[in-house]
């Protein structure tokens, strides 16, 4: 028996590897069905950075104001959200969502509107990473040279205007490596909305090792997936890494270590 | 919150349990990073490689695979942490699990604060006749924590906040304590509002904490 | 005088013409499967016209809400397409009580198959997308106030699924100490907890988990609806369901509300199915391969099968 067997059947032989269920991994039946698993996956979390943006872009520059009466609920909203598990937060709007929604979406759904799984995942996903990027985008926003606002308003642009053509598109730029790891963890947190009962990537792999009793196959596959599709995303976030300032760097390294979720 | 009082129990072990995997976790991540972050530093080739592949797959996977993976996917070869209790067996794979998972984040900041040390210590303790790793052990070690305590510490609270996904593998933590509780009364609002309350008063003054450390670190340089 | 005898016989050919026809569509009775299937020619059942399933007959489609992905109630085969399941047949039934003989041969032909969940099930009679809803539908008070149930054709409730060989499982008493899976947000965890508070419950977000400890070994039991254990057992045939019910799930067909004789039509097919076996056929054909038990009809509490 050359050594190539020996070691094969010992590996094989051993209960709890499935060998004979490896040739699955490669079948295009069940590539296709992981496949729509990671699509449902990166749906979500297109879904979920762009409401985040949005809203974090909103609470960004209420934490900046000067009227207190929009800076201390930013900052609270903020700050608390930041404090939470993100589980707890897919979970509560899970249970919520349909009473929370109901009474908005009846004029245009009816009044049997429930909210669909996928939305309240998004929803709970976005709450969370929302305040994150809340403050990555003040970080950003705070590290410009003063000069920049300063010569602004010399020219005689108001408030917005500085805003939108001046301070936001170079903050922007500054953060665009901060963002890409941004969605590289919203990615990794759609994991959780499995527990929701959406069927992204994890929940389908339930469905294989359900059916063919491989669950330390299943796992591992799961993760090489999300290791490419996350690895490639940094990869691609260090190319683009623009020379930002020191502290900027130091401040989004601290954020993003605090607010790092599974 | 009166709620809190209907269900001590629950409550009461969901908290304790949630210290603990924040306590060991933390401690785990320290043991594993600081070696994953000397394998990086290494002047050997495939130790460095191995630091490098275990920071990039840990950093590139979500926690709630590793999670359960070490309960069933090893749980599958017969392996079961030790103890024969399944309790215990999920618990001990959710601390092993946050120890692996933010050590990878542990490594590379104590990498950050290695490779920060002035390169002419390490000279200077060389031409002292200092070996390695007693370079290692008596200058850049030393150095290297006071430099990197507030960013290890705001990994400690994003580990404080990740105890939340051992309840997907039956650890009675806090958010499984709110789940049995909101599936046995539905007053949703009641058991989540308490546990959302509780994490606040575990994460918030440590991020003060951390936060004053951070102002302290930098009046030091 | 001859008028008089005029009208009177009128009223008389009249009155005889309504007893006929009164009499020939004397609702439910004539509709009887039996009646029509021992008829030669190609015989419909005849009802009442202002009853729903006349309507029904005339349209010439029985529209009814199934799930298509339950083991053993309602599935879509994925290879021909077809609906199965014990749902499904008992539906086939009320269409062949419904279209007659024409119906035996190939009930589907006067079958709109509606899939539906468990969200969408009220939703579905109260918009008229279909006439009934067969699908595992547990029939309750709340319900009840916005829709109508026939009488109850399945019976379930909460039971314990155990390895094949496990000879200490046999009672929800037997789970002392024992280590119970079940899912989190639903009310078995609550059932066993009440039966037995020295069982050890590990709460899972789903039962796919908790067959993999199951199998493992790390759980010595699951626990909650049959009809959940059902499919579990369909995954892993090295499983079995032990216990007696420790909950109660009575299923029964939904019916929107106003339609008129339709509930006494059904529950006189679901009454006659029983009487004459059909009941415990299907039972036997869908059920008895997961739960290893024979049933004569809903209320039974069944024996072993082997």
């Amino acid at each position: 028996m050359s050594p190539f067997d020996a070691i094969s059947a010992a590996v094989c032989g051993t209960p709890g590897i499935r060998c004979d269920t490896w040739h699955l991994f490669v079948d295009p039946t069940i590539i296709r069905f992981f496949g729509e698993g990671l699509r449902e996956t990166l749906m979500l979390s297109v879904a979920a950075v762009l409401l985040s943006f949005a809203a974090g872009m909103l609470f960004a520059l209420g934490r900046l104001s000067t009227r207190a009466w929009i800076r201390w609920p930013s900052i609270l909203y903020i700050e608390t959200i930041r404090a939470l598990p993100v589980l707890l937060l897919i979970v509560y709007l899970h249970i919520k969502g349909t009473t929370i929604f109901r009474p908005i979406m009846s004029p245009f759904f009816g009044e049997d509107f429930d909210l669909p799984l996928f939305w309240a995942g998004v929803l709970g996903l976005s709450l969370y990473t929302s305040a994150v990027l809340a403050e990555i985008i003040r970080a950003g926003i705070q590290a410009l040279p003063r000069g920049q606002t300063e010569a602004a308003s010399a020219l005689g642009l108001s408030y917005v205007q500085s805003m939108r053509f001046v301070i936001l598109p170079q903050a922007l730029r500054l953060m665009v490596p901060a963002m890409m790891g941004q969605l590289t963890t919203v990615i990794k947190d759609t994991s959780l909305v499995s527990t929701i009962g959406v069927f992204e990537l994890i929940r389908q792999g339930r469905v294989i090792y359900t059916q063919y009793f491989n669950p330390l196959e299943v796992f591992l596959y799961v993760a090489v997936i999300y290791f490419v599709i996350c690895f490639a995303l940094s990869q691609a976030s260090r190319r683009l890494e623009i020379r930002a300032p020191l502290e900027a760097k130091v401040k989004i390294q601290e954020i993003q270590l605090r607010d790092q979720v599974a | 919150m009166g709620i809190l009082g209907e269900f001590p129990d629950l409550f009461l072990t969901g908290l304790w349990l949630t210290v603990q995997l924040s306590i060991l976790g933390s401690i785990g991540a320290l043991v594993v990073g600081t070696v994953i972050a000397l394998f990086r530093v290494s002047p050997i080739p495939p130790l460095r490689w191995l630091g490098v592949a275990y920071v990039e797959f840990f950093r590139n996977t979500p926690l709630l695979v590793h999670l359960f993976f070490l309960w069933l996917g090893l749980g599958a070869l017969g392996f079961r942490f030790w103890t024969t209790d399944t309790f215990g067996t999920i618990f001990r794979a959710a601390a092993v699990g946050m120890a692996l998972y933010h050590g990878a984040y542990v490594a590379e900041v104590i990498r950050g604060g290695l490779l920060g040390i002035d390169k002419g210590q390490i000279e200077a303790a060389r031409s002292l006749g200092l070996s390695f790793v007693q370079t290692l052990r008596y200058v850049q070690l030393p150095q290297t924590f006071r430099a990197t305590v507030p960013p290890l510490g705001n990994i400690g609270i994003a580990l404080i906040k990740n105890t939340s996904l051992a309840s997907t593998i039956g650890v009675a933590e806090l958010l499984q304590a709110a789940d049995i509780v909101e599936s046995r009364t539905f007053r949703s609002d009641e058991a989540y509002g308490a546990v959302l309350l509780l994490y606040l008063v575990l994460t918030i003054p440590a991020s003060l904490g951390v936060n004053w450390l951070e102002r302290k670190m930098l009046i030091a340089r | 005088m001859r008028s008089i005898l005029v009208r009177v016989s009128a009223l008389g050919v009249i009155a005889a013409v309504l007893v006929a026809a009164c009499g020939g569509g004397g609702g439910s009775t004539t509709a009887s499967p039996s009646a029509a299937a021992s008829a030669t020619a190609a015989a419909k059942p005849k009802f009442e016209l202002a009853s729903y399933q006349y309507s029904i007959q005339t349209k010439g489609k029985l529209r009814v809400g199934t799930r298509e992905d339950n083991i053993p109630f309602g599935l879509k085969n994925p290879a021909t397409g077809k609906f199965e399941g014990f749902d499904v047949d008992v539906v086939r039934e009320f269409a062949i009580a419904i279209f007659g003989a024409e119906a035996k041969a190939d009930p589907d032909k006067f079958i709109e198959f509606v899939p539906v969940v468990s969200a969408t099930r009220i939703p579905t009679l109260k918009d008229n997308k279909a006439d009934m809803v067969a699908a595992t539908f547990t029939v309750n008070d709340e319900r009840l106030k916005e829709i109508d149930f026939s009488t109850v054709y399945f019976r379930t409730g909460q039971k314990i699924l155990v390895k094949k060989d496990n000879t200490t499982i046999k009672s929800v008493a037997d789970l002392k100490d024992k280590t119970v899976c079940t899912a989190k947000g639903s009310t078995s965890e609550k059932n066993v907890a009440a039966k037995n508070k020295d069982a050890k419950l590990l709460l899972l977000d789903s039962y796919p988990p908790c067959l993999i400890a199951l199998q493992q070994g790390q759980a010595d039991a699951v626990s909650t609806d049959e009809t959940i254990l059902f499919g579990l057992v369909k995954q892993d045939p090295n499983t079995k369901i032990v216990g007696d019910y420790f909950s109660d799930e009575p299923y029964g067909i939904g019916v929107a509300k106003g339609r008129v004789q339709f509930v006494p039509f059904l529950n006189k097919v679901i009454a006659d199915m029983i009487a004459d076996g059909r009941w415990t056929a299907l039972y036997k054909k869908h059920i008895t391969p997961v739960s290893g038990d024979i049933k004569d009809g809903p209320h039974d509490k069944g024996r072993p099968s082997s």
